[in-house]
């Protein structure tokens, strides 16, 4: 719930964000892109930030996709030995034997496989930092909160999940210092991964056995099922199969069987959620409204996707940068626009969007 | 939920084919790799693209086994433990072990084989949410792992309901080889997930239309080359871990088996 | 108007297992407030949960009779089906929550009901007020007091407006103050809003006071039904007072110290014969701490502090919550590092901690105070059933550790310890949640201890033990001594001071009361 001061974007409006950007890196696949969507999802995180211990973990996600993509290039670099210039040349070390592919580890680097691995490899690294970004700023509770009232059950298993950490690491460290108790401070190590494990586990089983009765008793369960559970049951068995068949035909080259299977399955899939939903009466305590500027913000992405779509299909140079040497990838202002429309979600907290801030937008606010 | 008996054998039989759809989805999710290999796709444009498509038949065919979790009884303590030992499996994987391993299949294979493959797709699903959710790990590979996890879960069930008639010991032991096995088909599986993402003609990275062969030679060095060390230690830690903690962690769990399907008997007195 | 009624309900977990409840008929009138008692595993948490139907729909059983609340059976009824008639709430704080933010969990009793939005945006607000928790509504429930954390809890189970409220030893995990406010809120809403009240307690000196109507149960039965003061007579856990006067016969049973007040005679005892001035110690030092102090960063949690364990003594460690309590012990159990002064152990000192369930790990009671032994390579020569006589559980010695009741947890883990053989005890709150029982065997294992020439140092809030075990009180606060010396010296005059002390000064316990008559 947003009870902070700052206005937030919706947690729907910045998931718009978030598959607009990563969509734009991965059409948009040029350094310089990369480098303009990695900065705007800094600038995000750093504006709107959530309050958690979870936020902090967006730089440590990125770093280690970081580090993911430079052993990417390093294997292929390593093992890759093609016929165009070479860079330099390392010492060859040694050929995997066959079971392994009998690749060649060492030898001739090749210059443009190397800055071509490169660029695949940092677009990856900005597709993750989105995401990263996306958990960083989103309120993990209001996402499970948004969940369709069909899939409600696993959400709620998630949001007790969560809920049950800080007791699961307290009974951890609880015990901890039992087994030191025990020996009067003496470590011992014989079966101490048993004196540790075991107590957490039975204590987690018990306090689940506790909370089922405490949700029972606050109303938690099924209601009977009507006639519509059938319908949802063939909607999602006709729904997958529909998708089944579209990916194929999009494997096999038959784009229009792959777009009207793909819209007909999602379509299918969606009415099973929308009418499983219907069946359960629950309702959802303060519900946070859509604001202006989350339809800005949805509106935006959508436009610097469209954007981008439209320059690559037109064979943009600048999309389709693969270096041979050192040089400055070429670059379209048009793209450049398009990717800084991403800010979006940063303009709400300019002092001119003051007024429209979340909290005076609940109804009802908190007296 | 009721569910009017006559009603009960159609409706075994659809389980059964939204099982296997789920399953093919699943399939087709992570192997379109070899799917691009045959000649017949060679020079398709959409081979860069076909992940971006995966990512969102794996986020369909979760949804849809999501959606599958109401149509069961499902009572609260389900909930709650399902919940709790999301909770557990999610802070073990934030624990690294000394080899870079991780531990966090064995608590699912136990769980899985205390409470039968059901529970165990559905700890899969959830356990891998919840540790998202904790590690803000939430993104388009999030389908992926839930779908893998999923299906250790309920292999584990099944190799857990196949050896419930065997003694404890023997059960642990076959659980351990099953999880020393697993960890090496977990990590294989992911694998197959993120190893497209790069495209960059490398001689151990995916290129469309390379022929079968020659994808899974180029697959198989990439997997032994950036994931066999980190696998192996993982797989030698749940062995131990299951081995040493899987009689007692069976035990506690089985104490309270009844409580997750709770039986009433009325009498009069 | 009767609005709970139990007819000849019988009940097992197990279909022909031990039985929990047998042939138990209750009838509970709207608005009053019942309090339940009896020793753990008498029943009343089958009891208390039969009212709502978690026993049987949820834990499964064999059930006969009929429980009928507002006018429905739990027959037909399912729990979820009388969210509006019974609210329920538990003893455990960190096992009732579903959501990680207090506000969002209170709502999730009226979500599941499906009331509209501003319905329910009402009902939260004024649950809130009732239970006096607004300022805790953006809050994680990880984050919270034991006591907040209960209220927060009764606010979720009187969210959808029921009519009783039943509470399962809700203070029994928590601090007199948390203990205050929570029973404090329940009277509160017993007396305002006219909820009927279902509660079982152990706190019987805060609770009976505001019992309309007490029973007290016997392995799942019930034995006495009737006015507080009549039923807890007799009964061994109830206040000093209570109990002072059903041994002296007073015509009027009192339950407070104020009425107590009002019906002694005091020409009754002679409390001149007490020894002027008893001794603080006379035993050799075993451990002694000299200007002791722990920090946290920059925070001074604890010291300077001076303090000399002697054999046979059993010191009581009081003071309020954070004020170092836990700390010293540790200090001196050697657990946390201290970063200044000195602590001379001739010694081995052994630290109980305040969760027994940390300790759990083996299959039976007898096998968990075994491998304290082997963990520290000592031979058994019978100390395992020293131990389980001393704490009274040698008849549960072949039972799961887990399958214990909460007193019986907490004595197991004493033995757990205790087994390795440490002079120096040093035990943390050990008698949070006790019935009285556990608490009298607790009590004599200590006394026999320090009899043998060990001592004992507890941790605790409960000024009636200090009272009747301790050879010396020491008051903490802020991290300092503030008051050091024997049981009467320091608990006379002091706001802590235990029943009988504030009725007859400078009388400490029953036993010297009842030693005193002329």
């Amino acid at each position: 719930m947003s009870q902070t001061a700052a206005p937030h974007p919706h947690t729907i409006a910045l998931c718009g964000w978030a598959i607009g950007a990563a969509v734009c890196v991965h059409i948009a696949a040029n350094p310089v892109y990369t480098t303009i969507v990695l900065l705007v999802a800094v600038i995000i995180v750093e504006v709107h930030r959530s309050a958690t211990l979870v936020a902090k973990a967006f730089p440590i996600i990125v770093f280690i996709s970081a580090i993911f993509a430079l052993l990417r290039v390093a294997l292929t670099a390593l093992t890759t030995h093609g016929v165009g210039r070479a860079w330099f040349t390392l010492p060859e070390l040694f050929t995997l034997p066959r079971w392994l592919g009998s690749i060649r580890i060492g030898g001739r680097v090749e210059l443009a496989t190397v800055l071509h691995s490169m660029t695949e490899a940092y677009a990856i690294v900005g597709f993750i930092a989105v995401f990263a970004a996306w958990n960083a700023t989103v309120s993990h509770h209001e996402v499970l909160r948004m969940v369709p009232r069909a899939l409600h059950d696993a959400a709620l298993v998630v949001a007790i999940a969560v809920a049950f950490v800080p007791s699961a690491v307290n009974s951890f460290n609880a015990i901890r210092e039992a087994e030191r108790a025990r020996t009067g401070g003496r470590a011992v190590r014989r079966g101490r991964l048993r004196r540790t494990v075991i107590p957490v586990v039975e204590s987690a089983m018990e306090r689940a056995i506790l909370l089922s009765e405490s949700m029972d008793s606050r109303g938690y369960g099924h209601q009977a099922v009507g006639d519509g559970e059938r319908l949802v049951a063939w909607l999602c068995t006709g729904g997958l199969a529909a998708v089944g068949v579209a990916f194929v035909a999009f494997v096999s080259r038959a784009e229009f069987v792959a777009t009207v299977a793909g819209v007909l399955g999602i379509a299918a899939v969606a009415a099973a959620i929308t009418i499983a939903s219907r069946q359960s009466d629950r309702t959802r305590y303060r519900p946070v409204p859509m604001q202006r500027f989350d339809y800005v913000i949805v509106a935006c992405s959508f436009a610097s996707v469209a954007t981008v779509a439209v320059i690559a299909s037109a064979s943009d140079a600048s999309m389709q940068w693969s270096p041979n040497r050192f040089e400055f990838p070429p670059v379209n202002p048009l793209v450049v626009f398009a990717l800084v429309l991403l800010l979006a979600p940063v303009s709400i907290s300019l002092p001119s969007h003051g007024k429209s801030s979340r909290q005076t937008a609940l109804p009802g606010a908190t007296p | 939920m009721t569910r009017t008996p006559s009603s009960a054998a159609t409706s075994r039989l659809q389980v059964a084919i939204l099982y296997g759809l789920i399953a093919i989805i699943a399939i087709l999710a992570f192997g379109w790799p070899f799917l691009f290999a045959s000649q017949a796709a060679a020079g398709s444009e959409h081979s860069g693209d076909a992940w971006l498509w995966s990512a969102l038949l794996g986020a369909v065919a979760a949804c849809v086994m999501t959606l599958e979790i109401r149509r069961g009884t499902i009572v609260s303590a389900q909930i709650a433990v399902l919940g709790v030992l999301s909770a557990c499996i999610g802070i073990l994987r934030i624990v690294t072990l000394p080899g870079g391993g991780n531990s966090l299949y064995f608590l699912l294979i136990l769980a899985a084989a205390a409470f039968g493959p059901r529970f165990g797709v559905l700890l899969g699903l959830t356990a891998m949410a919840a540790s998202a959710v904790i590690t803000a790990g939430v993104g388009p590979w999030l389908p992926f792992q839930m779908l893998a996890f999923a299906f250790m879960g309920w292999c584990a069930g099944i190799v857990g309901a196949a050896t419930a008639r065997l003694s404890t010991r023997v059960q642990v032991g076959c659980l351990a080889a099953f999880g020393w096995c697993f960890a090496f088909v977990f990590g294989a599986l992911m694998n197959l997930w993120s190893w497209p993402l790069i495209q960059d003609g490398g001689a151990t990275s995916y290129a469309p239309a390379l022929g079968i062969a020659a994808t899974a030679r180029h697959y198989w060095a990439y997997y032994v080359a950036t994931s066999f060390a980190w696998d192996a230690s993982g797989a030698l830690a749940n062995f131990v871990l299951i081995m040493l903690l899987g009689g007692p962690i069976l035990a506690a769990l089985r104490r309270h088996a009844a409580r997750l399907r709770p039986a009433v008997i009325w009498t009069q007195p | 108007m009767s609005i709970l009624e139990y007819h000849n309900v019988g009940f097992r977990f197990d279909a022909g297992g031990a039985i929990a409840l047998h042939n138990v008929s209750l009838e509970i009138t709207d608005g009053e407030f019942v309090l339940v008692i009896g020793s753990s595993g008498s029943g009343k948490s089958t009891l208390l949960r039969a009212a709502n139907g978690i026993v049987p729909h949820t834990t499964g059983g064999e059930f006969s009779g009929e429980v009928t609340v507002a006018d429905r059976s739990t027959r037909f009824h399912k729990p979820r089906e009388l969210i509006d008639a019974v609210g329920f709430v538990h003893q455990d704080p960190e096992a009732q929550f579903v959501v990680d933010q207090v506000e969002a969990d209170i709502a999730f009793a009226l979500e599941n009901l499906g009331l509209t939005a501003t319905a329910m945006r009402r009902r939260v607000e004024e649950v809130l007020d009732a239970l006096g928790i607004a300022h805790l509504r953006d809050r994680s429930p990880a984050t919270l007091s034991g006591g907040e954390r209960q209220r927060v809890a009764i606010a979720g189970a009187v969210a959808a407006a029921p009519r009783v409220l039943v509470c399962d030893e809700p203070t029994s995990q928590l601090d007199p103050q948390g203990a205050e406010d929570v029973l404090g809120a329940i009277a509160r809403l017993n007396a305002d809003l006219g909820t009927t009240i279902l509660i079982a307690e152990h706190r019987l000196d805060r609770c009976a006071p505001l019992a309309d109507r007490a029973i007290i149960m016997q392995a799942g039965s019930v034995i006495t039904d009737a006015a507080p003061g009549r039923a807890l007579a007799d009964y061994p856990g109830a206040p000093p007072v209570t109990q002072l006067a059903h041994a002296c016969a007073w015509p009027k049973i009192p339950l407070t110290v104020k009425e107590a007040r009002g019906l002694i005679d005091y020409r009754a005892f002679d409390v001149a014969q007490l020894p002027a001035h008893e001794p603080v110690s006379q035993g050799t030092p075993l451990i002694e701490a000299r200007a002791v102090t722990v920090q946290y960063g920059a925070r001074r949690v604890l010291g300077p502090c001076d303090l000399t364990i002697a054999q046979g003594e059993i010191i009581a460690v009081i003071g309020r919550n954070g004020a170092g309590k836990s700390t010293l012990l540790r200090a001196i159990a050697g657990l946390i590092s201290y970063d200044r002064g000195e602590i001379n152990r001739t010694v081995a000192a052994a630290y109980i901690p305040q969760d027994p369930n940390s300790l759990f790990s083996a299959p039976t009671a007898r096998e968990e105070i075994a491998h304290t032994l082997r963990l520290l390579r000592i031979r058994d020569t019978g100390q395992t059933d020293t131990w389980l006589d001393r704490l009274g559980i040698a008849e549960l010695a072949h039972r799961h550790p887990r399958s214990l009741s909460g007193g019986e947890r907490q004595r197991l883990a004493i033995a757990t310890v205790a087994v390795g053989g440490a002079p120096v005890l040093l035990a943390d709150e050990p008698t949070r949640g006790m019935d009285a029982q556990s608490r009298r065997a607790l009590e004599r294992a200590f006394t026999e201890h320090t009899a043998s020439g060990g001592a004992v140092v507890l941790a605790t809030h409960d000024v009636e033990l200090a009272a009747r075990v301790a050879t010396r009180v020491i008051v903490i606060g802020d991290g300092e001594i503030v008051a050091d010396g024997t049981a009467r010296s320091v608990l006379e005059g002091s706001l802590f001071a235990p029943q009988i002390l504030r009725v007859i000064p400078p009388l400490l316990t029953v036993d010297e009361a009842l030693a005193a008559r002329r």
